[in-house]
């Protein structure tokens, strides 16, 4: 699988696929068919200041052609992944991405101190997304006021590379991402989880534990591919582009859409193969497509944004 | 938690038979794989649809039997969903791709002299595999099923087979004593040779929570949890179930990993 090297921003990936926050747990947990060296890029699970326990059950619900969670952020804290985790990682030298949560915007920043500190991360995602949390995640990330300043106060405590994950759930995307960008950050990651929900109409109840889950999956690949889209022509900063892929086809559509690199999450779920499926089908699909190159924003009409 | 603790696979079965037991289904597939291995009580990703990103997600599955000799699998699947209410559909010849072996099973070496299994509905699927395991080191097991009626009693002809006996409890009285299973159990503080050394468990929440309130402070109870999954393999933490802690912190366990079987008196049933 060579020849696949793309840059996102100022990473240099081996391949453009890279495995998302919260469906890889720390690289490890599908290691017997799918190692975290496989990937351009490994996003570990988001990691707070101290242990998270994250929601209570049922935190997941099937829904068509996707799946909603609300899990909650649930995670043994920023030293366990240090000290347990990114060993392993360092050894089977992935590139990895620590995604970086918090109730408050110190959190954020003590976590991304923390992080910055250590050996083997080549940059941190900036979780102000997440739709499963009360106090932090999509709180600061609908605001543009606070996505602004939770970024820029991150800036002054790291030299890492920063992506920013942004939401789906605004009305304004592309303001969002305008904000961050001038507070520094290098990466933009999108789209998180949409804002969903499920009933049982047997209990007359929501299903899961904390009424209101994100959707994930194919459901929302035309959603995701929209607010790249949107991004693409609001800010200059690369994008790491998220939300239902499943395929080669996919990889290519998001990179029209203007995406550098593209994550695959739930599609892991669907089938543990689907990375390295993607991965044997791109060189062709490629050629077959796009004359062999990565068409990163070709979807735009000429003299847009870019 | 840590790297190296897993070992799973992907396979593709062959479906031998699908056989009505009641309201469920009896599916033998055929295996062809040195390499696959499962314990009692593991559990396997089945793959409902390959060609379709709906229904998106594998169901977790116990395997309720695996006679390695023939490399026959055994499921036993209740149509509940449109996951399952798919997989019964599947003709004979059909290929069936799942990964799998996966969670931690059911603790043999803690079976003591006389274990017994406590099974409702399709809880009793599990217990096929586990009761041939045991037989297999010489322990003939006791067996309790229970089920609301006859036609939601599940496997109890392999379960004669592996156990030393089987008492049949439905509640509207069409097959075996009418009650709930864990009326069986009602006895049991003046049982003395008789008593059951541990508890297998499998079955709805209100069975393991009258097992909660009646034997846990005198008999070990081990229980093998259901859950919604999405990855099966530890990763997404969808499936989790709470656990105690000192001081009733909320914390959580996975049910694929640290799971599906638990002693009883460590989780929280919700």
């Amino acid at each position: 699988m060579s020849g696949l090297d793309v840059q996102l921003g100022p990473l240099a990936l081996k391949n453009p696929l890279v495995a998302v926050s919260g469906t890889f747990g720390f690289g490890f947990d599908y290691e017997p068919i799918l190692p975290p060296d496989l990937f351009g890029a490994v996003i570990v699970k988001g990691t707070s200041l101290v242990p998270w326990p994250g929601n209570p059950p049922p935190r997941l619900m099937e829904t068509p052609a996707g799946m909603l969670n609300a899990i909650g952020l649930e995670n043994p804290g920023v030293d366990v992944f240090l000290r347990d985790y990114l060993p392993l990682l360092r050894e089977r030298g992935v590139m990895v991405i620590a995604n970086v949560v918090g109730r408050t915007m110190s959190e954020y920043v003590a976590v991304s101190e923390r992080l910055s500190d250590a050996d083997g991360i080549a940059a941190l995602e900036l979780n102000i997304s997440c739709p499963n949390v009360k106090a932090g995640g999509m709180a600061f990330g609908t605001s543009v006021r606070d996505s602004e300043a939770l970024v820029a106060r991150v800036r002054q405590v790291t030299s890492l590379p920063i992506l920013v994950k942004l939401s789906p759930n605004v009305s304004d995307i592309g303001a969002i991402a305008r904000a961050v960008e001038a507070a520094g950050a290098d990466v933009i990651s999108l789209i998180n989880t949409v804002l969903g929900m499920a009933i049982d109409v047997h209990k007359r109840a929501p299903i899961l534990g904390n009424v209101f889950g994100g959707l994930s999956g194919p459901a929302i690949r035309p959603i995701a591919l929209r607010c790249i889209w949107q991004v693409y022509q609001s800010v200059s900063l690369p994008i790491l582009g998220m939300g239902g892929v499943s395929d080669s086809e996919d990889v290519l559509a998001f990179m029209m859409a203007g995406a550098s690199a593209v994550g695959i999450g739930t599609a892991l779920f669907a089938d543990p193969y689907a990375p390295r499926k993607i991965l044997e089908a791109l060189p062709g699909d490629r050629d077959r497509l796009t004359e062999g190159r990565w068409p990163i924003g070709w979807a735009h009409p000429k003299g847009g944004c870019r | 938690m840590l790297a190296g603790s897993l070992q799973f696979d992907q396979y593709e079965g062959v479906l031998l038979r699908n056989t009505p037991d009641g309201d469920s289904f009896r599916l033998d597939i055929e295996v062809k794989s040195d390499a696959f291995w499962p314990k009692a009580g593991q559990f396997l990703q089945v793959k409902i649809n390959p060609n379709a990103l709906d229904p998106l997600l594998h169901r977790p599955l116990s395997v309720s039997d695996f006679d390695a000799k023939a490399g026959i699998l055994t499921l036993r699947i209740r149509p509940v969903g449109r996951g399952t209410r798919h997989l019964v559909t599947r003709n004979p010849g059909s290929r069936i791709g799942f990964f799998g072996p996966l969670g931690e099973g059911f603790p043999l070496e803690q079976a003591g002299s006389s274990p017994w299994i406590i099974a409702g509905g399709i809880g009793a699927a599990p217990m096929v595999f586990l009761a041939r395991a045991l037989a297999e080191r010489g322990i003939r097991v006791r067996t309790l099923v229970g089920a609301a009626r006859a036609a939601d009693l599940v496997a109890v002809e392999a379960l004669k087979r592996f156990s030393q006996d089987v008492v049949i409890w439905t509640e509207d009285a069409s097959a075996g004593s009418q009650g709930v299973v864990t009326a069986g159990l009602a006895q049991i503080d003046e049982m003395q040779d008789e008593r059951p050394s541990v508890l297998y468990a499998c079955g709805p929440v209100g069975m393991l929570k009258t097992l909660e309130a009646t034997v846990l402070d005198t008999i070990p109870v081990f229980a093998s949890l259901e859950a919604h999954m999405a990855c099966g393999v530890g990763a997404c933490l969808g499936c989790a179930v709470g656990v105690r802690t000192p001081g009733g912190a909320p914390n959580y366990a996975r049910v694929c990993r640290e799971g599906p079987v638990f002693p009883l008196r460590e989780v929280v049933l919700s």
